[in-house]
């Protein structure tokens, strides 16, 4: 059964190439894929940490009230926010440097991917 | 030296590096285009599924147990995938008569699938190969283009050795058949 050369040949015949550029469409999809995985491994882990650390305030929370009779809430009551004009400026500048570094992440996410 | 080395390279992709997923590309594009353009046929299909073979193995690399070789793994794949699109065209399939079958002797057969140098038994045996349903074209491909052992050949088509010795011998004989009736 292993001779069959007639057969072998008219199968080489039938036989198809990948075309020019398949290599490289395929790879463009699989990294497009990759991209989007790594972006959402990223979400997982940083919504897992959020959730973690407000779950250790929480916790630090009720073990100072619960078991320390420490109410902490109270230290926060106690504080008087300046009621000067200078606290304006001060959330204005503040907002500002925010809003710049944001700009800032992004600008460089789209230079990353225009290189 | 072949399976560590794909070992690591899984290793690789697997830790974040995707780019790596190119090696494997390079070396099994040849086969799996060669293996879907076989069962499918259609020349525009064939780049479709075989991209979608890969990005399936890409997206379940991590799935691959190491149980069998990445060749056969990627190969069943492939088998799989192509299958499932030509049952999705319901494209009409050809009955053989067992009857039929049985009646054509194995020197023939042996004969008609042996001579190479005559062009129009080339062109019969082509069109005969197209007629064939496309887990036989699979086959053929498998065994004979591919020239992959029939355990191999078996694991990557889910039937047990025994069957696709069966299947094969069928498949000669489903050839002369059809070439008898086209000449």
């Amino acid at each position: 059964m292993n001779q069959d050369n007639a057969l072998r040949k008219s199968l080489a015949a039938r036989t198809a190439e990948p075309p020019y550029g398949f290599e490289h469409r395929l790879m463009g999809r699989i990294m497009q894929v990759a991209q989007a995985r790594s972006r959402r491994r990223y979400l997982y882990s940083l919504l897992l940490t959020a959730l973690v650390s407000v779950m250790m305030l929480a916790g630090t929370f009720y073990a100072l009230n619960h078991y320390f009779a420490f109410n902490i809430l109270h230290l926060f009551a106690g504080i008087a926010l300046p009621k000067s004009p200078l606290l304006i400026y001060c959330s204005y500048f503040s907002f500002l440097i925010l809003v710049l570094l944001v700009l800032d992440y992004k600008l460089r996410q789209l230079n990353a991917k225009a290189q | 030296m072949e399976l560590k080395d794909e070992t690591q390279l899984i290793r690789r992709i697997l830790g974040g590096e995707p780019q790596a997923f190119s090696v494997l590309v390079r070396r099994y594009q040849r086969p799996l285009f060669s293996l879907v353009g076989q069962i499918v046929g259609c020349r525009e299909d064939v780049e479709e599924i075989t991209q979608d073979i890969f990005m399936k193995a890409f997206t379940k690399l991590d799935t691959f147990q190491g149980g069998s070789s990445l060749s056969t793994w990627l190969h069943r794949i492939a088998y799989n995938t192509a299958i499932s699109a030509t049952r999705r065209k319901k494209l009409p399939r050809m009955d053989f008569d067992d009857l039929l079958l049985n009646n054509i002797p194995d020197t023939q057969v042996d004969e008609m699938l042996n001579r190479q140098e005559d062009e129009a038994l080339m062109l019969q045996v082509e069109m005969a190969i197209e007629q064939l349903p496309p887990e036989d074209r699979a086959l053929l491909s498998l065994y004979y283009t591919q020239q992959k052992p029939v355990g191999e050949v078996a694991a990557i088509t889910g039937f047990t050795d025994a069957n696709v010795k069966i299947k094969l011998y069928r498949i000669r004989k489903k050839i002369a058949f059809l070439i008898n009736r086209l000449s």
